[in-house]
């Protein structure tokens, strides 16, 4: 039998609930288990996992300090937005929950959150290709999507962020994006629900806390008018979101904090004050460089992050907006100022969705090799920087860029291989030109 | 008749200038206090108090510009900067108050230091507005002082340059001279200045726009004056002769004649504890009334510890101190007084104080062969190292944690002294290390932190531009130690801020205890109202890049972001097409 028969034929079955509900324990309890353990300490203070954005540390000073009657926003300390110190300290404060429990709980919910996504997102596949059937190639049927395949994605989805490594030290290791990503899952939740109000309303939360996923307007806006084809919704969903990050911005002033939060998160992300290592681009390019250039620098790596990539990939892939957001959220993860591996972890658990892409993608082993190489080989290179004094900070330098590298070469193989399955669809395997024999190729 | 009335006014105003100068007049006095310390140790001060006085009623527009002893070129350093006290010590070695007890006078920490108050008018604490401009006049006037001073001494004091260095706490110290002092209305204004790290008008456009709680001064109002502390140290400053050579330049008699002959840079380069400093405060010895505020009393004090010949007391200790020189001593013409004092039994009560001439003539021998007696006797009932009547107190402060990123500061304060003691702890952090409050531990055997730990000012560091300050108002049990702990993690900075040797390490000033709850005798003898022990500063090392790298970094980057770039553009410019192979 071929390979792609096989794989076709791999489950024809949906998983059973309790098999479900099961994993989802298991996921939960595992990070139950490390994070009353004595590594979660260890694990929360790796520079890849806790970034001075996101460090649960820096928000229990925070939190402190504002109930000393400091302004926490006075020194360089914070750089969380009043409004999402607000509900940690409502959280923390007026309801008693431990932080470690609040965690798990946020986390948690995302996981069942991120199941609905893919399910709403395998059902939006289902339509189009129901819709399209007719264009598509006579021997491109074994291409087309069979109904094990819906029902199974989402479970892996699932399961891809439940036991990913990188998404279970996100938890543990107390960051906060943890939150983000819970905020992240709620709007993709809404966005393939196409509801006009409360996608944008959680899209701005995220956006608050951190700048880069304001890009996912774009994606919204895309899947409203293209997918829904209504082109008042997705006006709406822009108006909606201006006017709520006006509002939480308008908020911040009211909570007391005066304008000084303004630099100290906002300032922060765009300017890149703080050049503490981690698994990102940015900080050992502006430990290194002069002064006189960083202002340029600076600019052109933010603009490199948000905007560059956003306009041509949101007008090639309009007509599958999800893609175009999991590409986005990939990209923006990689170049933004302080990425950590929660935001990677999110990314890679959205993969399971796009199975029906992964026989065309060509490079998931060197991407795999390249992963577990550089995550297992970072912290054991920072150990010798930081702790043994004998390595240099041009070995983790070195290890960053490998990961990056990996990154890289998987979210461009993902979206080649959209591109070839939707090629084969229409055109069919077959490659044959007046009856010889020809190759695929990119002009 | 023009003529006339010019020689009429010429004859009046040297009169009045004759009659002023009886009045005002500058005086020099010089003192050699010497106190021998345990482990065949002795400590050495010179003291030379130069004090100038002016009448404020009287007409002579000149007597400003007449200097008769007090140095002219100090006088014209002081005025602009219009500072009302300050003191700047240059300092090499630590001084060990365990094993040495309390010092003549006064401990510095290492390196350099530099501590001045400035006159402020705590009316403007109602209306920011004037708060900041009175801040930024402030500002200015310390950064005349220190770039003035460092000119002066030689010394690097001009590092002050941004506000990262300079400190200004509200409980720690106060000012010795006669002005009035509120800590309370000094914390207040720290607090209300908090946001000074902005640009000034949009922060004052601000709070125009939030002003519903800030209202305009009265006008009417009445200033209340206040002090404000300006504190800054560098801790590498190093100490050589010529930061030496321009303090001896102030005093009237150079180092020719008086007890300023005695000083030898290389006995006092080569010490234990070598620290030079100035010490300028306003000073009326009349009614405050009649004096100008340019009257002041300027302190020039040159102390060290060195050997000794054991149990070597009076003249033939001050022979072996100064061998040459002692010969040839002859007291300064120009001084009112010249005493060699001398504290036999290490005390802290100068009992024997002669002058030059007394000392010359051996009257120190005579007065000391009792008292070398006695004290032959008394080394023979007690160990050595109990010389001393040992200090109550001691601190110890030490860096913690492994690695160059995760730190903390441990201190260990111990009393041993039956009844508490009421103290402040001043910790100055610079920017590159981050505190965190809610690591703070305050733990005792004897007491709980509520009972230790009474107030808390924490002034949050901001980089690169200011420095965080914490001081810790505790009170210490009797009999105890109190240790007091903090987590403190290491920044990581840009490529030109790095110390010039970065691996090194990174040095940070020392932490100061003022002791304010000691008993009446310790006080009486040095005339102070607070003792101050420093320790010693600490060396950390901080994580630095490979500096070698800035080309190799920018270019493998760009590299990484092209190629992205490259494959991304293909992906979506070009088609997939069937073409022959």
């Amino acid at each position: 039998m071929s390979r792609k028969a096989r794989l076709l034929q791999a489950k024809d079955e949906p998983y059973e609930t309790r098999t479900i509900i099961s994993m989802y324990m298991l996921g939960i309890f595992i990070r139950c288990w490390l994070i009353y353990s004595k590594y979660q300490s260890i694990i929360g203070h790796h520079v890849e996992i806790s970034t001075p954005l996101n460090s649960w540390k820096r928000v229990s000073e925070g939190l402190y300090v504002q109930s000393k009657g400091i302004n926490p926003y006075e020194g360089d300390l914070i750089h969380e937005a009043p409004v999402i110190l607000l509900l940690y300290r409502i959280l923390t404060q007026t309801f008693y929950l431990p932080a470690e429990f609040l965690f798990l709980l946020v986390d948690s919910l995302t996981a069942v959150v991120l199941y609905f996504v893919a399910k709403k997102y395998m059902f939006h596949l289902f339509v189009f290709q129901e819709r399209q059937k007719g264009e598509y190639a006579q021997d491109s049927k074994e291409f087309i999507l069979s109904g094990a395949d819906f029902l199974n994605s989402p479970v892996f989805v699932m399961a891809a962020f439940l036991f990913n490594p990188y998404t279970i030290f996100n938890c543990v290791g107390l960051s906060t994006t943890v939150f983000h990503n819970f905020f992240l899952a709620i709007f993709l939740l809404f966005m393939l629900q196409g509801n006009p109000i409360l996608a944008p309303i959680a899209l701005a939360f995220s956006a608050v806390m951190s700048l880069y996923a304001g890009v996912l307007i774009s994606p919204l806006f895309l899947y409203l008018y293209v997918i829904y084809k209504d082109k008042v919704r997705a006006y709406i969903a822009l108006g909606v979101f201006t006017l709520t990050l006006v509002a939480l911005t308008c908020f911040s002033y009211v909570l007391g904090s005066g304008s000084a939060f303004l630099k100290n998160v906002y300032g922060f992300i765009l300017t890149v004050p703080d050049l503490q290592p981690n698994i990102g681009l940015f900080w050992y390019f502006f430990t290194e460089m002069f002064d006189h250039f960083r202002e340029l620098f600076i600019c052109s790596f933010q603009i490199n992050a948000t905007v560059l990539y956003l306009i041509p990939l949101s007008v090639k892939f309009r007509n599958d907006p999800f893609l175009l957001t999991t590409a986005v959220l990939f990209l923006v993860a990689i170049f933004k100022s302080y990425p950590c591996l929660g935001d990677i972890g999110f990314v890679m658990s959205l993969f399971p969705c796009f199975m029906h892409l992964f026989m065309y993608a060509q490079q998931g082993f060197l991407v795999g090799v390249i992963f577990l190489i550089t995550s297992a080989l970072g912290p054991i290179l920072w150990h010798l920087w930081i702790y043994s004094n004998s390595a240099n900070a041009n070995f983790y330098f070195g290890v960053t860029l490998a990961f990056a590298i990996a990154e890289i070469f998987l979210v461009t193989d993902i979206l080649f291989a959209y591109m070839k399955r939707e090629f084969c669809l229409k055109y069919g395997s077959e490659r044959k030109i007046d009856g010889k024999e020809a190759i695929l190729m990119l002009e | 008749m023009k003529n006339f009335n010019l020689i009429i006014y010429f004859v009046i105003s040297k009169f009045y200038g004759l009659f002023i100068i009886a009045h005002c007049k500058d005086s020099f006095n010089e003192n050699l206090k010497v106190k021998p310390l345990s482990h065949n140790l002795v400590q050495v001060e010179f003291e030379f108090i130069l004090r100038r006085f002016f009448n404020r009623s009287s007409v002579d527009i000149y007597q400003y510009r007449n200097f008769d002893i007090f140095p002219r070129s100090f006088a014209q350093l002081v005025e602009p900067s219009n500072v009302s006290e300050f003191k700047v010590s240059l300092t090499q070695g630590n001084w060990r108050w365990k094993q040495w007890g309390a010092p003549i006078s006064e401990a510095a920490p290492f390196g350099g230091r530099l501590t001045a108050w400035f006159d402020v008018d705590d009316s403007n604490l109602h209306d920011i507005s004037l708060l900041r401009e009175e801040e930024t006049q402030l500002q200015s006037q310390w950064k005349l002082l220190s770039s003035s001073l460092s000119g002066y001494l030689c010394g690097s004091f001009s590092f002050i340059e941004d506000q990262h260095n300079t400190f200004s706490p509200s409980f720690s110290f106060e000012p010795t001279g006669k002005a009035h002092f509120s800590s309370e209305g000094s914390y207040k204004r720290e607090q209300l200045l908090l946001r000074t790290h902005k640009s000034k008008r949009y922060s004052m456009w601000l709070d125009s726009l939030f002003s519903s709680s800030v209202s305009k001064k009265n006008p009417c109002e009445k200033k209340r004056a206040n002090q404000k502390l300006f504190l800054s140290h560098y801790p590498i400053e190093r100490v050589c002769t010529e930061n030496l050579l321009p303090l001896l330049r102030l005093l009237p008699c150079r180092s020719a004649q008086g007890l300023s002959s005695l000083i030898d840079p290389s006995k006092l380069f080569s010490a234990k504890y070598t620290s030079l400093s100035l010490f300028w405060k306003r000073y009326c010895p009349y009614e405050k009334s009649l004096c100008d505020v340019r009257s002041g009393e300027l302190v020039v004090t040159v102390s060290y510890v060195t050997e000794r010949e054991p149990l070597s007391l009076g003249n033939s200790l001050l022979h072996f101190l100064f061998k040459n020189s002692f010969s040839q001593l002859d007291s300064c013409a120009l001084a009112e007084q010249s005493y060699v004092s001398f504290d036999p039994d290490g005390s802290g009560i100068f009992a024997i104080t002669k002058t030059i001439q007394e000392v010359k003539d051996g009257l120190l021998m005579d007065e000391n062969n009792t008292f070398l007696q006695k004290e032959k006797e008394k080394e023979k009932e007690r160990k050595y190292w109990l010389w001393d009547s040992k200090f109550p107190v001691e601190m110890e402060r030490r860096l913690t944690g492994s690695g160059k990123q995760k730190r903390g500061i441990l201190v260990h304060l111990r009393n041993n002294m039956k009844g508490n003691i009421s103290v402040t702890y001043l910790e100055t952090l610079p920017w590159q290390m981050q505190p965190f409050l809610h690591s703070l531990a305050v733990t005792s055997k004897a007491g709980n932190r509520e009972n230790i730990l009474q107030f808390v000012n924490y002034i949050p560091s901001i980089d690169r531009n200011r420095s965080a300050l914490l001081e810790l108002v505790c009170v210490l049990p009797s009999a105890s130690e109190v240790t007091i702990s903090f987590d403190m993690y290491t920044k990581f900075l840009r490529y030109l801020e790095y110390p010039y040797d970065p691996h090194r390490g990174f040095h940070m000033g020392p932490a100061a205890l003022i002791i304010r709850g000691l008993p009446a005798e310790f006080f009486q003898v040095t005339n102070k109202r607070a003792v101050v022990m420093y320790s010693s500063n600490l060396v950390v090392l901080i994580p630095a890049p490979d500096f070698s790298m800035p080309y190799n970094v920018v270019s493998l980057t760009s590299v990484l972001l092209t190629f992205f770039f490259t494959l991304l553009t293909g992906n979506v410019v070009r088609m997939w097409k069937v073409s022959e192979s």
